[in-house]
């Protein structure tokens, strides 16, 4: 019994790398291409690959959790429910995640003003989460 | 994928300024992380080491440092890069510490679970070993260091820090780690199969529609 709660634990932990840190990524990377369109370098070009790549990232890092849970639906249950969640709050949280990461796959990234719609897309839709170590911005 | 990737480790995100195609890595334990050009990247493994910030009047890539305690129980830990296919690739890093003698440079290089490179240098002095097992100063590394072009029969890239040796040493260090696909530039010497002993014998050698319910 308790080498199934460690291993709930375990998956509850990468469910968060999937979802909550993945917004924080999102968040920060959209930041951080917003910057380098404003100061104009890397060229329009990288930078849009940059950003077309990071949309490929998000989805590959949703899609591996989604499918997890699919096929192992009783143990993501049990494993969302160490925090007293359900698999239904995972899909509200993921909700605009998944949104945000369909529109900057679609998005315009062809001049660098585009780049910037795009990333304030993805800043006004994804949730940015709190953190005790924000001034650190680590976790 | 984007290559080329380099990342800076360090404590603090805005502690330098980094390149363009490199990001900063300041967390524990968080792969599979999205870099700013894109890539998956971060920490498996445990948390056993801790970042600091050095100084930031040197090279952006060796301004700080991912650092595991010398004589962990812990096995150690490994930062991947996922590639975006099989192939070969020129790989460059920085391992050791800008300021503290006491850091080894012991860094495994892998492909998956194979091992390709190890830089094993139990030196006790300030300074950094690049992917080929030259040590150099500070100041020396940016100008001076060699990639080594490896090929990978899997996409996975690791870059294993171990605990090193306690006497003389406290921790083993890594600065900077950087892959771009190989015939990519990047600047300074390439130095293509070299493989490294272990010892003190530096230079030798989706789909997103729906929901998670079913």
């Amino acid at each position: 019994m308790a080498a199934q709660a460690f291993d709930n634990l375990q998956l509850l932990l990468q469910l968060l790398q999937a979802t909550r840190n993945l917004a924080r990524d999102m968040v920060q990377n959209a930041n951080t291409h917003k910057a380098m369109a404003t100061a104009q370098s890397p060229d329009v070009v990288t930078l849009g690959r940059f950003v077309t790549d990071s949309a490929a990232s998000y989805n590959r890092i949703l899609s591996a959790a989604k499918a997890w849970v699919q096929a192992n639906n009783a143990q993501a249950t049990a494993a969302v429910g160490l925090i007293g969640a359900t698999v239904s709050d995972l899909n509200t949280y993921t909700s605009p995640i998944q949104t945000a990461i369909a529109a900057l796959a679609a998005a315009d990234l062809s001049t660098y003003a585009a780049i910037i719609s795009a990333c304030n897309n993805v800043l006004a839709t994804v949730p940015s989460p709190n953190s005790v170590f924000a001034s650190m911005q680590s976790f | 994928m984007a290559l080329p990737q380099g990342v800076n480790f360090r404590a603090t995100a805005g502690y330098v300024t980094d390149g363009a195609n490199e990001d900063y890595e300041i967390s524990q334990s968080n792969y599979p992380r999205t870099s700013a050009q894109g890539n998956s990247v971060g920490w498996e493994g445990s948390i056993s080491g801790d970042f600091l910030d050095r100084n930031n009047a040197v090279d952006r890539r060796l301004a700080g440092v991912h650092y595991i305690f010398a004589g962990s129980a812990d096995a150690g830990r490994a930062y991947r890069i996922d590639l975006p296919s099989t192939g070969s690739y020129n790989v460059r890093l920085a391992t050791g510490d800008e300021a503290v003698g006491g850091s080894t440079a012991q860094v495994t290089v892998k492909d998956g679970t194979t091992t390709l490179l190890t830089i094993n240098d139990t030196t006790a002095a300030p300074g950094f070993d690049d992917a080929v097992g030259a040590r150099y100063s500070t100041a020396n590394w940016p100008g001076s260091n060699s990639a080594s072009t490896q090929t990978f029969a899997t996409t996975i890239l690791r870059f294993h820090l171990a605990p090193g040796p306690t006497t003389g040493h406290t921790v083993n260090g890594l600065a900077h780690v950087y892959v771009e696909a190989a015939g990519g530039g990047g600047g300074g010497t390439t130095t293509a199969g070299i493989l490294l002993v272990p010892g003190n014998m530096r230079g030798n050698l989706g789909n997103l529609s729906g929901g998670y319910m079913q």
